[in-house]
């Protein structure tokens, strides 16, 4: 401090603020509650119109849908491999959690990448990847199973794989589940209070008393969430069951819902939506019943220290730990990506590699087709606006709602998070019964394919921009108010820039996701507007294998590298959605 | 940019307005989660003269934040009227003058730096967020902002990122961006608390060496007793929204209106008063009468009342006193607390506190004498 204070010359008259009455409503409100009607109004009429306007006029026809053979047959299927697939993810992801968070055979990397997996290996790109791998006569794996078989003396025509059957549906829902699992154990892991299992010790309790007894029950809450997450998400998932399911002749509801609108002229969407209300049903009971148990229980909250616990040491079981978390890696990543690299160089898809004669005609050719680079450029540009208008709404919604704790700031919180609960497919269906007709007639345009991405990502992006908001204390809009500034200034030169590190990483994510989307696509995008997606299922529908594959490895390129970038850049990604 | 309407004469305003902050009757009532309503702050009605620097104290949950958070702006009453530098800004039904229309800067508890700007930009702030016509030039604002940090003897880290900076260069940085703009009510919400105690301690007389230079009036939330005592020229003593007691240091802590004042602050003996009326001058109390110099307001009053005297205004002896106010007793504790002892005598019934040299005869179990100078006496109130 100086020794020579002094009252500061006399201030111009603009800096001294006199006190002034303001008005009570300004633009900043203006523009945000318009863009909270807006957003609320996308979402209430397209699911009202659908469920109300058009299923509501048809209640024996939706009753006749419910009860036939058809629907109870995809039903069943659907219940099968999510209960099979699910309860495979939910072990795998249970015993990868504990390794990498609880064990010395934690690998810190592998933790990140770990619940990332759908991000950098779309699911849809990870299933044909699988399909080149163990198809009975033509997959990879087969055939260098096959040769290996035959140096013991036994000679097989094919297999011995096959993913063309239940356990191979269930192998692949399980891959790409387990991140889901994953995350929701390993953070409830990390955030239960290693003093509550240090006290049970000290209690006199052994390892294994202190597991069922204190770790375990303590957990619940995070099991009952990862139990969720994967009804949710497995109920929805589109892609694994379309490639696998359909050729194992095993029909799954998501895909019924989706051909029931693509395979008949006109849109059979009498059918679709009767299929959509099981799905909404599931996810709605699904959730009630977790809140229900989660009401009841005495469950630990947050230490919040940080503190780690001991890890606990595994001695000779490690090296199988670690392999375990390594062969999960490769089987979701290393290896799929591998076959779709190695079928994308190939003139035509055969396991006799001829390292000769793979060239990148594949690529070239893609490029030269017309509709698959409509495509392309069509993806980008919709993932471009679809990032964009969803971050920036989403953090003008969350910075509402962290204003003014109003009724109306809960009600367009609570609104917006409807998507996440109905999936992808049941918000596709509803747009093209709400817009795609008179008297909005958007359809085959990227209009229809742009409100509907918003809409179904805009509940990932408002958990970007909600935990980037709650980071910020109220004190920082506090003291820019008390400094006389107003809200769009407090908005764009505060809130904003902190918000920053955050709204980008979830930016980039929504770039991938909506580039890659496919559930909604497949039903929305038409010969005007051609996007990835789609593509992508008709290269698969024609058997293109060669340029499906090619098509594939670029996504995943993509893919992977926008996620990396996020990281490097510090952001914290999270797969929490539909794939 | 929101437009102002600017003022319309304030017909509602009886009294001439005053320089300084006025606050008349006010309250403001949440709803707790459990659905009862608490009045956080009870029909307070405060005034704090121009340039002086004003504590307001009490323990947490007694409704001073609330109140400052009121003279904000952050918080709208839910009734009464505060005016500040004799411009209204809360008057019910008529206007809310929002913060950033407001003649007030803030320090907040946590600081409230903007990490994303540098400190020369966080002072700058409020500078820049009137309309862009009525701004002063850049080259002015530099020179404003330069002139600003180096008062704080922040003059070389104007290009800094808010985290290189210690506790106590933040707390700087953040009184400078509330002066910044020449504001002339300053805003204190419990700054120095996340700080050491040492360091603390400097804080503290620089502050109330630059408010005393500067001239700004202060209105300063705090908790911890001996920093009021230091900083203050006038103290309002807090709890459950009401104002207990209003004065200087001195009155506060020697004049204490009641209980709850004379035991927040510092350590009080409080004998209870045991006959009502009388000679006001000479009070029955539990340990027999004591003679009080000037027994001020609570004398007179009905109800429960007790003699409060501090602890280092008794005296000790080993040897047989008599006399007014002398009694004598039994000593049952004593703590060595470095610049003094506290020795704990029981008289009767009652115990009574004694802050005095450390003597080593004085052991528990020793009879002794204690006494009170009838000036260091007054009657305070069980509730006020």
């Amino acid at each position: 401090m100086t020794s020579t204070l002094q009252r500061p010359e006399t201030v111009p008259a603009a800096a001294a603020r006199p006190a002034r009455s303001g008005r009570r409503f300004s633009s900043f409100q203006l523009v945000s509650w318009v863009a909270a009607a807006v957003v609320v109004a996308f979402i209430v009429y397209p699911v009202g119109r659908a469920f109300i306007g058009e299923l509501g006029m048809e209640l024996p026809a939706v009753v006749g849908v419910l009860t036939s053979a058809k629907t109870l047959e995809v039903l069943r299927n659907a219940v099968v491999a999510v209960a099979l697939g699910g309860g495979l993810a939910f072990l795998i992801g249970a015993v990868l959690a504990w390794i990498n968070v609880r064990t010395d055979a934690r690998m810190g990397w592998a933790a990140e990448a770990l619940p990332l997996m759908p991000l950098f290996v779309p699911a849809i790109a990870g299933s044909i990847g699988w399909v080149f791998l163990a198809t009975p006569e033509a997959g990879f794996l087969n055939h260098w199973l096959r040769k290996l078989l035959g140096l013991v003396g036994v000679h097989l025509e094919t297999g011995p794989l096959d993913i063309f059957t239940w356990p191979g549906l269930v192998f692949v829902y399980a891959l790409y589940l387990t991140p889901y699992a994953y995350l929701a154990i390993s953070s409830g892991l990390q955030s239960l209070d290693p003093a509550l299992e240090e006290a049970a010790r000290v209690s006199g309790c052994g390892p294994v008393k202190t597991l069922f007894r204190v770790t375990l029950p303590n957990l619940k809450p995070a099991m009952g969430a990862a139990v969720l997450q994967l009804i949710t998400i497995g109920f929805a998932l589109f892609s694994v069951p379309v490639v696998i399911g359909t050729s194992a002749q095993i029909q799954v509801l998501p895909v019924s819902i989706v051909q029931a609108v693509t395979r008949k002229y006109p849109p059979d969407l009498i059918t679709a939506l009767s299929m959509s209300l099981i799905l909404i049903t599931i996810v709605v009971v699904a959730w009630s019943v977790e809140r229900r148990i989660m009401a009841k229980g005495r469950f630990a909250r947050i230490g919040g220290r940080g503190a780690r616990a001991a890890l606990v040491s595994l001695g000779r079981w490690k090296l199988p730990a670690r392999l375990l978390v390594l062969g999960y890696l490769g089987a979701t990543s290393v290896l799929p990506f591998l076959a779709l690299l190695l079928v994308s160089f190939q003139g035509f898809w055969t396991p006799q590699v001829d390292f000769g004669t793979l060239s990148v005609d594949n690529y070239v050719d893609l490029w030269g087709r017309l509709a698959v680079r409509r495509g392309i450029t069509n993806s980008l540009l919709l993932a471009l606006l679809t990032a964009t208008i969803t971050t920036l709404l989403a953090a003008l919604l969350a910075y509402l709602s962290y204003r003014r704790r109003s009724f109306l700031g809960r009600l367009v919180d609570g609104v917006i998070k409807v998507p996440a609960a109905i999936s992808h497919i049941v918000v596709g269906i509803a747009f093209l019964v709400a817009f795609a007709g008179p008297p909005f007639r958007w359809n085959g345009t990227l209009l229809l394919l742009v409100s509907t991405y918003v809409v179904i990502f805009l509940p990932q992006a408002s958990f970007y921009a909600n935990s980037a908001i709650q980071q910020i204390g109220p004190e920082m809009r506090e003291a820019a108010e008390v400094s006389g500034a107003r809200d769009w200034r407090v908005f764009l030169r505060v809130i904003l820039p902190l918000m920053a590190p955050s709204l980008v990483a979830g930016w980039s994510l929504l770039f991938i996701l909506s580039a890659g989307e496919i559930n909604a696509s497949a039903m929305l995008a038409g010969p005007g507007s051609p996007v990835v997606g789609q593509a992508i299922l008709d290269l698969w529908t024609a058997g293109t294998f060669p340029l499906l594959a090619s098509l594939s490895v670029v996504i995943t390129v993509v893919s992977t590298a926008v996620v990396l970038t996020v990281l490097a850049l510090g952001g914290r990604p999270n797969s929490g959605s539909a794939p | 940019m929101t437009m102002t309407t600017h003022d319309t004469p304030a017909s509602a305003v009886t009294e001439e307005p005053r320089n300084g902050v006025d606050i008349v009757g006010l309250r403001k009532r949440f709803r707790a989660p459990d659905g009862t309503i608490v009045a956080a702050v009870d029909d307070v009605t405060l005034h704090m003269p121009k340039g002086d620097f004003c504590v307001l104290l009490g323990p947490s949950g007694c409704g001073k934040t609330t109140l400052l958070r009121c003279l904000a702006g952050l918080e709208h009453p839910d009734e009464g009227r505060i005016t500040i530098d004799g411009q209204p800004v809360f008057e019910p039904g008529l206007r809310t003058v929002e913060p950033q229309d407001r003649p007030v800067g803030m320090v907040f508890q946590s600081y409230a730096l903007w990490p994303n700007m540098t400190v020369a930009d966080n002072v700058a702030f409020p500078l820049t967020t009137g309309p862009r016509k009525d701004r002063m030039p850049k080259e002015q604002i530099r020179a404003r902002v330069d002139e600003v940090l180096k008062i704080m003897g922040l003059s070389s880290h104007g290009t800094r990122a808010i985290g290189q900076l210690s506790g106590g260069q933040q707390q700087r940085v953040a009184l400078a961006r509330a002066i910044v703009a020449g504001t002339d009510v300053v805003l204190f919400d419990e700054p120095l608390s996340n700080i050491d105690a040492k360091v603390r301690e400097i804080l503290r007389r620089e502050l109330r060496a630059m408010q005393q230079d500067l001239g700004f009036t202060a209105v300063y939330v705090t908790h911890d007793q001996a920093e009021a005592m230091e900083l203050a020229d006038q103290i309002t003593v807090m709890r459950s929204g009401k104002v207990m007691q209003n004065g200087s240091a001195r009155d506060i802590y020697e004049r204490p209106r009641n209980r709850y004042v004379a035991e927040f602050i510092g350590t009080a003996n409080l004998i209870p008063v045991t006959s009502a009326g009388g000679d006001s001058h000479q009070v029955a109390t539990a340990i027999g009468p004591m003679r009080i110099a000037d027994p001020g307001p609570g004398a007179s009053a009905d109800g429960s009342r007790f003699v409060a005297s501090r602890a280092h205004r008794w005296w000790i002896d080993t040897a047989e006193r008599s006399g007014e106010n002398v009694w004598s007793g039994e000593i049952t504790n004593a703590v060595f607390a470095g610049s003094y002892t506290e020795y704990v005598v029981r008289v009767g019934e009652t115990s009574v506190r004694v802050w005095a040299d450390d003597d080593p005869e004085l052991a528990p179990g020793r009879k002794v004498w204690v006494g009170v100078d009838p000036a260091a006496c007054v009657v305070v109130l069980d509730h006020d």
